[in-house]
């Protein structure tokens, strides 16, 4: 009734749960600088023990990987789809955490650790997160609608031979057009995985 | 006086009024940006995203049409950031677009295809994604012609049909790469509730909804020595379509419109607006004598308010929608079909012609007079009493096809015997027009006096308010007519779907205790068809409304019972109004349908 509703999720709930628990400064000593606490995470792929962690922030993903890795990690990709992956000569550079050094804020959004072994073509890794947003975009808007479509069938034509690798440029380019111009943070967020995933595994996109 | 808000674009300061939008501020400072989704007749839905801007201190990119202006704002319409974007927008749409234009009805007036000459995007090499969807054109209703391949999802048919129609037959369906306008379980548009309006043609920016076209019809029956072709042209052709031909908005084209007909080859052009002179006799009579029925005789199955039914977009609209009320609809024909039916009868007989081989044309701003024409019991002469409905734009078409220099041509009358008309048959084209026309011959035939407003302009049922309302009260009438002495006539008039809707809303309720209501399925009335000149905004409208008054103004009969034809046909052939002869050939009846 005019009034604002704060609307919180069951992590936050639970969160409040531990701090009335065991008291703030428990919770305070949690993390770093501004990364204070705990999170829970979902950790799959290629991991020997995938299931819902509850982990410190601030971990580095070196860390995370000597952890959770079967010995064979290729490379991360952390907060799922929309966010960033990080191929193992950036493990040790990178924090888990709201102000990682490589990946900030978009790190612990969903909590979602996804880990990949030498075994895994990172072109169908990308192809599956394409398929994902080119299906969820709401199609309103015409970076996302059609970007989504473009970007999906613009890897698989390089793929093919069908388009030149520096078509793999011009999707680029399309992602920076989708990250300035999309109506909402679904449509924005494709630029992360893909350019991630194509800078730093062209050739796994092109041969 | 609130203050203004100060902010630069392109560099330059501008001051605008709080609450402006981008784009609005930089029409306001000569700079055009492009918008495809935008419209003014629409809500905004910032979907096309063709309008982005860069705002100084800001990481993304905003629509323009969708982000009201702040204090010292500095906006770039043209940096790199914003032309690679834009650019890279307009080829996704390509992509995604069937961009056939040169075997597009569109070709020449659509929206993206102009974009596309603005921006010359010489390499376009994103993957064509028209093969991968498996599109078919809806071309089952006789009145619009839905191409899914050519759709940009703007949305601004949906908005037409739900904000300014309140009919919802057009909707989005399905998301991602699917998500698509539709009906109703993707029937075809004939199937659903549509009143076949057209607005949505003439707000659509690509050729995805386009009229069903008869021009190459017409030229066949043109062109064949045995027919002989018939047109007629309605009130609000005149004063749109020269829109298309070269002329600025609101002027009106009357004799050389009826020079460029002859000149197509047209065997005789004559005037709706003289059946829209007839249908005032019609409708007025049948007014009066429902008021009697009701006043006097208190039959409870005479209904009032009695509605007007010149509008076949509000006819189909009320039969999907109100099916119940059908009753209150006058029983008159619209004065297209009236026209037709008189076409094959009357005229043929006065011209010693076999009805048989009269091809009766007309030319309508309206896409529901293509349904109209189509409708089975429209074949009150025999035939089909119009055999093709041509859009003021596909005239113009038919005018360029010719290769007529429609500015040169001298202005020539209509033929005789149903093209005379009066500046009531005239006003039919804006909204509360026919409520002015039947007000000047009614009250003039109750009283024997002019109907009391200075110039007989009835000023009240004028104007762009979405529902008009007045009333007349009966003084003195005439001894035929004394049981409506101090009756106090009340009128509505309603334009645009979503007010008839209003008004309907209130006449179920019981809340009105109007007598008669002039009801108009688009905006503005007939010169705001859907088959107008594009674009159609709420000053275009103006402007062609301010035409029609000043062509009305410009007659030298101004109520419909003077038109002198209309007195000879009544004297020759109908006998007099509601006669036998005209229940047969000038009145109708309605089909109840249904709601999705």
């Amino acid at each position: 009734m005019g009034k604002p509703t704060v609307i919180n999720n069951v992590e936050t709930l639970a969160h409040t749960f531990t701090i009335f628990k065991y008291g703030a400064k428990r919770f305070y000593d949690l993390g770093v600088q501004y990364s204070r606490g705990s999170k829970l995470f979902s950790v799959s792929g290629d991991t020997p023990k995938p299931g819902i962690y509850e982990l410190e922030l601030g971990m580095s993903l070196a860390d995370f990987v000597e952890e959770f890795g079967d010995g064979d990690t290729k490379a991360v990709q952390v907060g799922g789809a929309s966010g960033f992956l990080v191929p193992r000569k950036r493990f040790s550079e990178t924090a888990i955490g709201f102000q990682g050094k490589l990946v900030g804020i978009s790190l612990p959004t969903g909590g979602s650790m996804m880990l990949f072994n030498s075994s895994r073509s990172m072109f169908n890794v990308l192809d599956n997160y394409l398929e994902f947003f080119r299906e969820e975009s709401c199609g309103q808007c015409t970076p996302c609608r059609v970007g989504c479509q473009q970007l999906l069938r613009g890897i698989k034509a390089v793929k093919r031979g069908e388009k030149n690798a520096r078509y793999l440029d011009k999707l680029l380019r399309l992602t920076e057009t989708m990250k300035l111009t999309a109506k909402c943070g679904l449509g924005q967020s494709v630029a992360n995985s893909f350019s991630s995933i194509v800078e730093n595994f062209r050739e796994e996109m092109i041969y | 006086m609130t203050k203004k808000i100060k902010i630069s674009i392109n560099g330059f300061f501008v001051e605008v009024e709080p609450g402006t939008t981008i784009l609005d501020a930089a029409r306001q400072a000569g700079v055009i940006i492009p918008t495809l989704c935008y419209h003014k007749d629409l809500c905004i839905a910032g979907n096309c995203r063709v309008c982005v801007v860069e705002i100084a201190g800001q990481k993304r990119l905003s629509a323009a049409c969708a982000t009201p202006c702040e204090e010292e704002m500095e906006i770039s319409t043209n940096s790199m950031n914003v032309l690679h974007s834009r650019k890279q927008i307009i080829e996704l749409l390509l992509s995604e677009h069937n961009a056939d234009c040169t075997s597009c009805f569109k070709n020449g007036s659509c929206e993206l295809q102009k974009l596309a000459s603005d921006y010359k995007i010489l390499k376009q090499d994103f993957i064509r994604l028209v093969p991968f969807h498996n599109y078919t054109i809806d071309k089952f209703s006789p009145s619009i012609i839905k191409d899914d391949s050519k759709c940009i999802r703007c949305q601004r048919c949906v908005r037409t049909c739900a904000e300014l129609q309140g009919v919802n037959a057009l909707t989005v369906a399905h998301k991602g790469d699917r998500m698509k306008i539709t009906t109703f379980f993707e029937k075809p548009i004939n199937d659903v509730v549509c009143s076949t309006c057209g607005q949505c043609i003439n707000h659509c920016p690509t050729g995805a909804l386009v009229e069903k076209n008869y021009i190459e019809q017409v030229w066949d029956a043109i062109a064949d020595k045995t027919k002989h072709v018939v047109v007629q042209t309605a009130p609000a052709v005149r004063i749109g379509l020269g829109e298309e031909l070269g002329l600025s908005v609101g002027n009106r084209v009357t004799g050389k419109m009826v020079a460029a007909l002859k000149r197509l080859g047209f065997d005789a052009v004559m005037d709706t607006d003289f059946t829209a002179d007839l249908t005032i006799m019609e409708e007025g009579t049948e007014l009066l004598t429902r008021l009697k029925s009701v006043l006097v005789d208190h039959d409870p199955t005479v209904k009032l308010p009695m509605a007007t039914s010149c509008s076949p977009g509000w006819i189909k609209y009320i039969e999907h929608l109100f099916p119940d009320y059908l009753d209150h609809l006058s029983t008159c024909k619209s004065p297209q079909q009236m026209f037709g039916a008189l076409a094959k009868t009357y005229y043929a007989k006065a011209r010693n012609l076999d009805p048989e081989t009269i091809v009766s044309v007309s030319v309508m701003p309206c896409t529901a007079k293509k349904f109209e024409a189509s409708r089975p019991e429209m074949h009150a002469s025999g035939y089909r009493d119009v055999d093709y409905v041509l859009t003021t734009r596909e005239l113009a078409i038919m005018i360029k096809q010719a290769g007529i220099d429609f500015l040169k041509l001298e202005e020539i009358h209509f033929d005789r015997l149903m093209g005379e008309s009066t500046g009531a048959g005239v006003i039919f084209g804006a909204t509360g027009g026919v409520m002015e026309a039947a007000l000047r011959t009614v009250y003039e035939l109750v009283t024997g006096r002019d109907v009391p407003f200075e110039n007989l302009d009835v000023i009240p049922v004028r104007g762009m308010d979405g529902v008009k309302e007045a009333s007349l009260k009966i003084e003195n009438p005439l001894k035929e007519w004394e049981f409506l002495d101090g009756v106090e006539l009340k009128c509505a008039v309603a334009h645009g779907l979503v007010n008839a809707g209003k008004v309907m809303d209130s006449i179920r309720s019981g809340q009105s205790s109007y007598h008669f209501v002039e009801f108009m399925a688009c905006p503005g009335g007939c010169l705001g068809g859907g088959g107008q000149p594009i674009p159609t905004s709420p000053e275009i409208r103006q402007k062609r409304a301010e035409a029609i008054y000043a062509e009305d103004a410009g007659m030298p009969l101004r109520k419909s019972h003077q038109n002198p034809e209309v007195i000879k046909i009544y004297k020759d052939f109908l006998d007099h109004p509601l006669s036998e002869k005209s229940h047969h050939l000038l009145h109708t009846h309605y089909t109840p349908r249904q709601r999705f």
